[in-house]
């Protein structure tokens, strides 16, 4: 028996530095890969806080409705399904996407894209009709502290669907023109980082906002 | 792609969300997308559906 043997019972994933052999660390720093989805991962994170105080804002004053309507008066739970759909295709077609990257496909890569855009027009589409509705009727933010939590939260939401969708249309045009560049496949996977995060969040929103709140 | 990654075989180091990590190819990956997404859909016409209720 050799005398790293018990060196390894002790320490089986190497993690002291006084085995033989090769270990993670040794071989300077990780591969921009690895790098870029870390540091996106901890941009989420940041966008996570920030959404977390926008839900903390809006369950605060969910409420206060200064005599106004409550979400079970505003809400049209049909509508909310048809957005959730949409994401959710959206995010699957995105995973499809990944996958055409991964095989190197221009094509399936291409089509899977603007299935995943269209999908979150789609999405975009219905928040701006209920958005535009409800401040018709009278009911936009600045009627009541529950109806301007409502609207920050959701609408920052879509703001980021927005902003997503001209990042989506950049990545296309720049896969496209440029092919699958090192550069490319890693804006794709932050891309895609970004869309699943959006669609995490919009799950918590039909959750708390719409689905208790149309039972309140 | 730096010289780092042009000496060092970096196989089984994978980024947070990497799906190059997975083995299996396109077969198992649309596997596990669909099972994802039917869960997704699952749970969520159930979330409807004890609203409904």
């Amino acid at each position: 028996m050799s005398a790293a043997a018990p060196a390894a019972a002790h320490d089986p994933h190497r993690l002291g530095h006084h085995g033989a052999g090769p270990h993670p660390g040794d071989h300077g720093p990780s591969p921009k890969r690895i790098i870029v989805g870390y540091g996106f991962w901890i941009f989420l994170l940041s966008d996570f806080v920030l959404f977390s105080g926008f839900f903390a804002a809006y369950a605060v004053l969910a409420g206060a409705t200064a005599g106004g309507p409550s979400g079970r008066q505003l809400f049209d739970l049909h509508s909310v399904a048809i957005e959730t759909a949409c994401l959710l295709l959206s995010s699957y077609t995105c995973g499809m996407a990944s996958l055409a990257v991964a095989a190197r496909s221009q094509l399936w890569t291409q089509l899977s894209l603007i299935a995943t855009g269209l999908f979150g027009l789609g999405f975009l589409g219905f928040e701006i009709k209920e958005f535009v509705g409800l401040i018709e009727q009278g009911d936009g933010p600045q009627r009541s502290a529950f109806l301007s939590s409502f609207f920050t939260l959701v609408g920052c939401h879509g703001l980021h669907i927005s902003v997503g969708l001209l990042w989506l249309g950049t990545n296309m045009a720049q896969i496209f023109t440029k092919g699958f560049t090192g550069n490319m496949i890693r804006r794709f996977m932050c891309f895609s980082l970004f869309w699943h995060a959006l669609d995490i969040i919009w799950i918590a929103i039909f959750t708390v906002v719409y689905l208790i709140g149309d039972g309140r | 792609m730096s010289r780092h990654d042009e000496v060092h075989d970096w196989r089984g180091e994978v980024a947070p969300g990497d799906e190059d990590g997975g083995e299996g190819g396109i077969g198992s990956g649309v596997r596990g997308y669909l099972i994802g997404f039917a869960l997704s859909v699952l749970l969520t016409v159930a979330s409807f559906g004890i609203v409904g209720t």
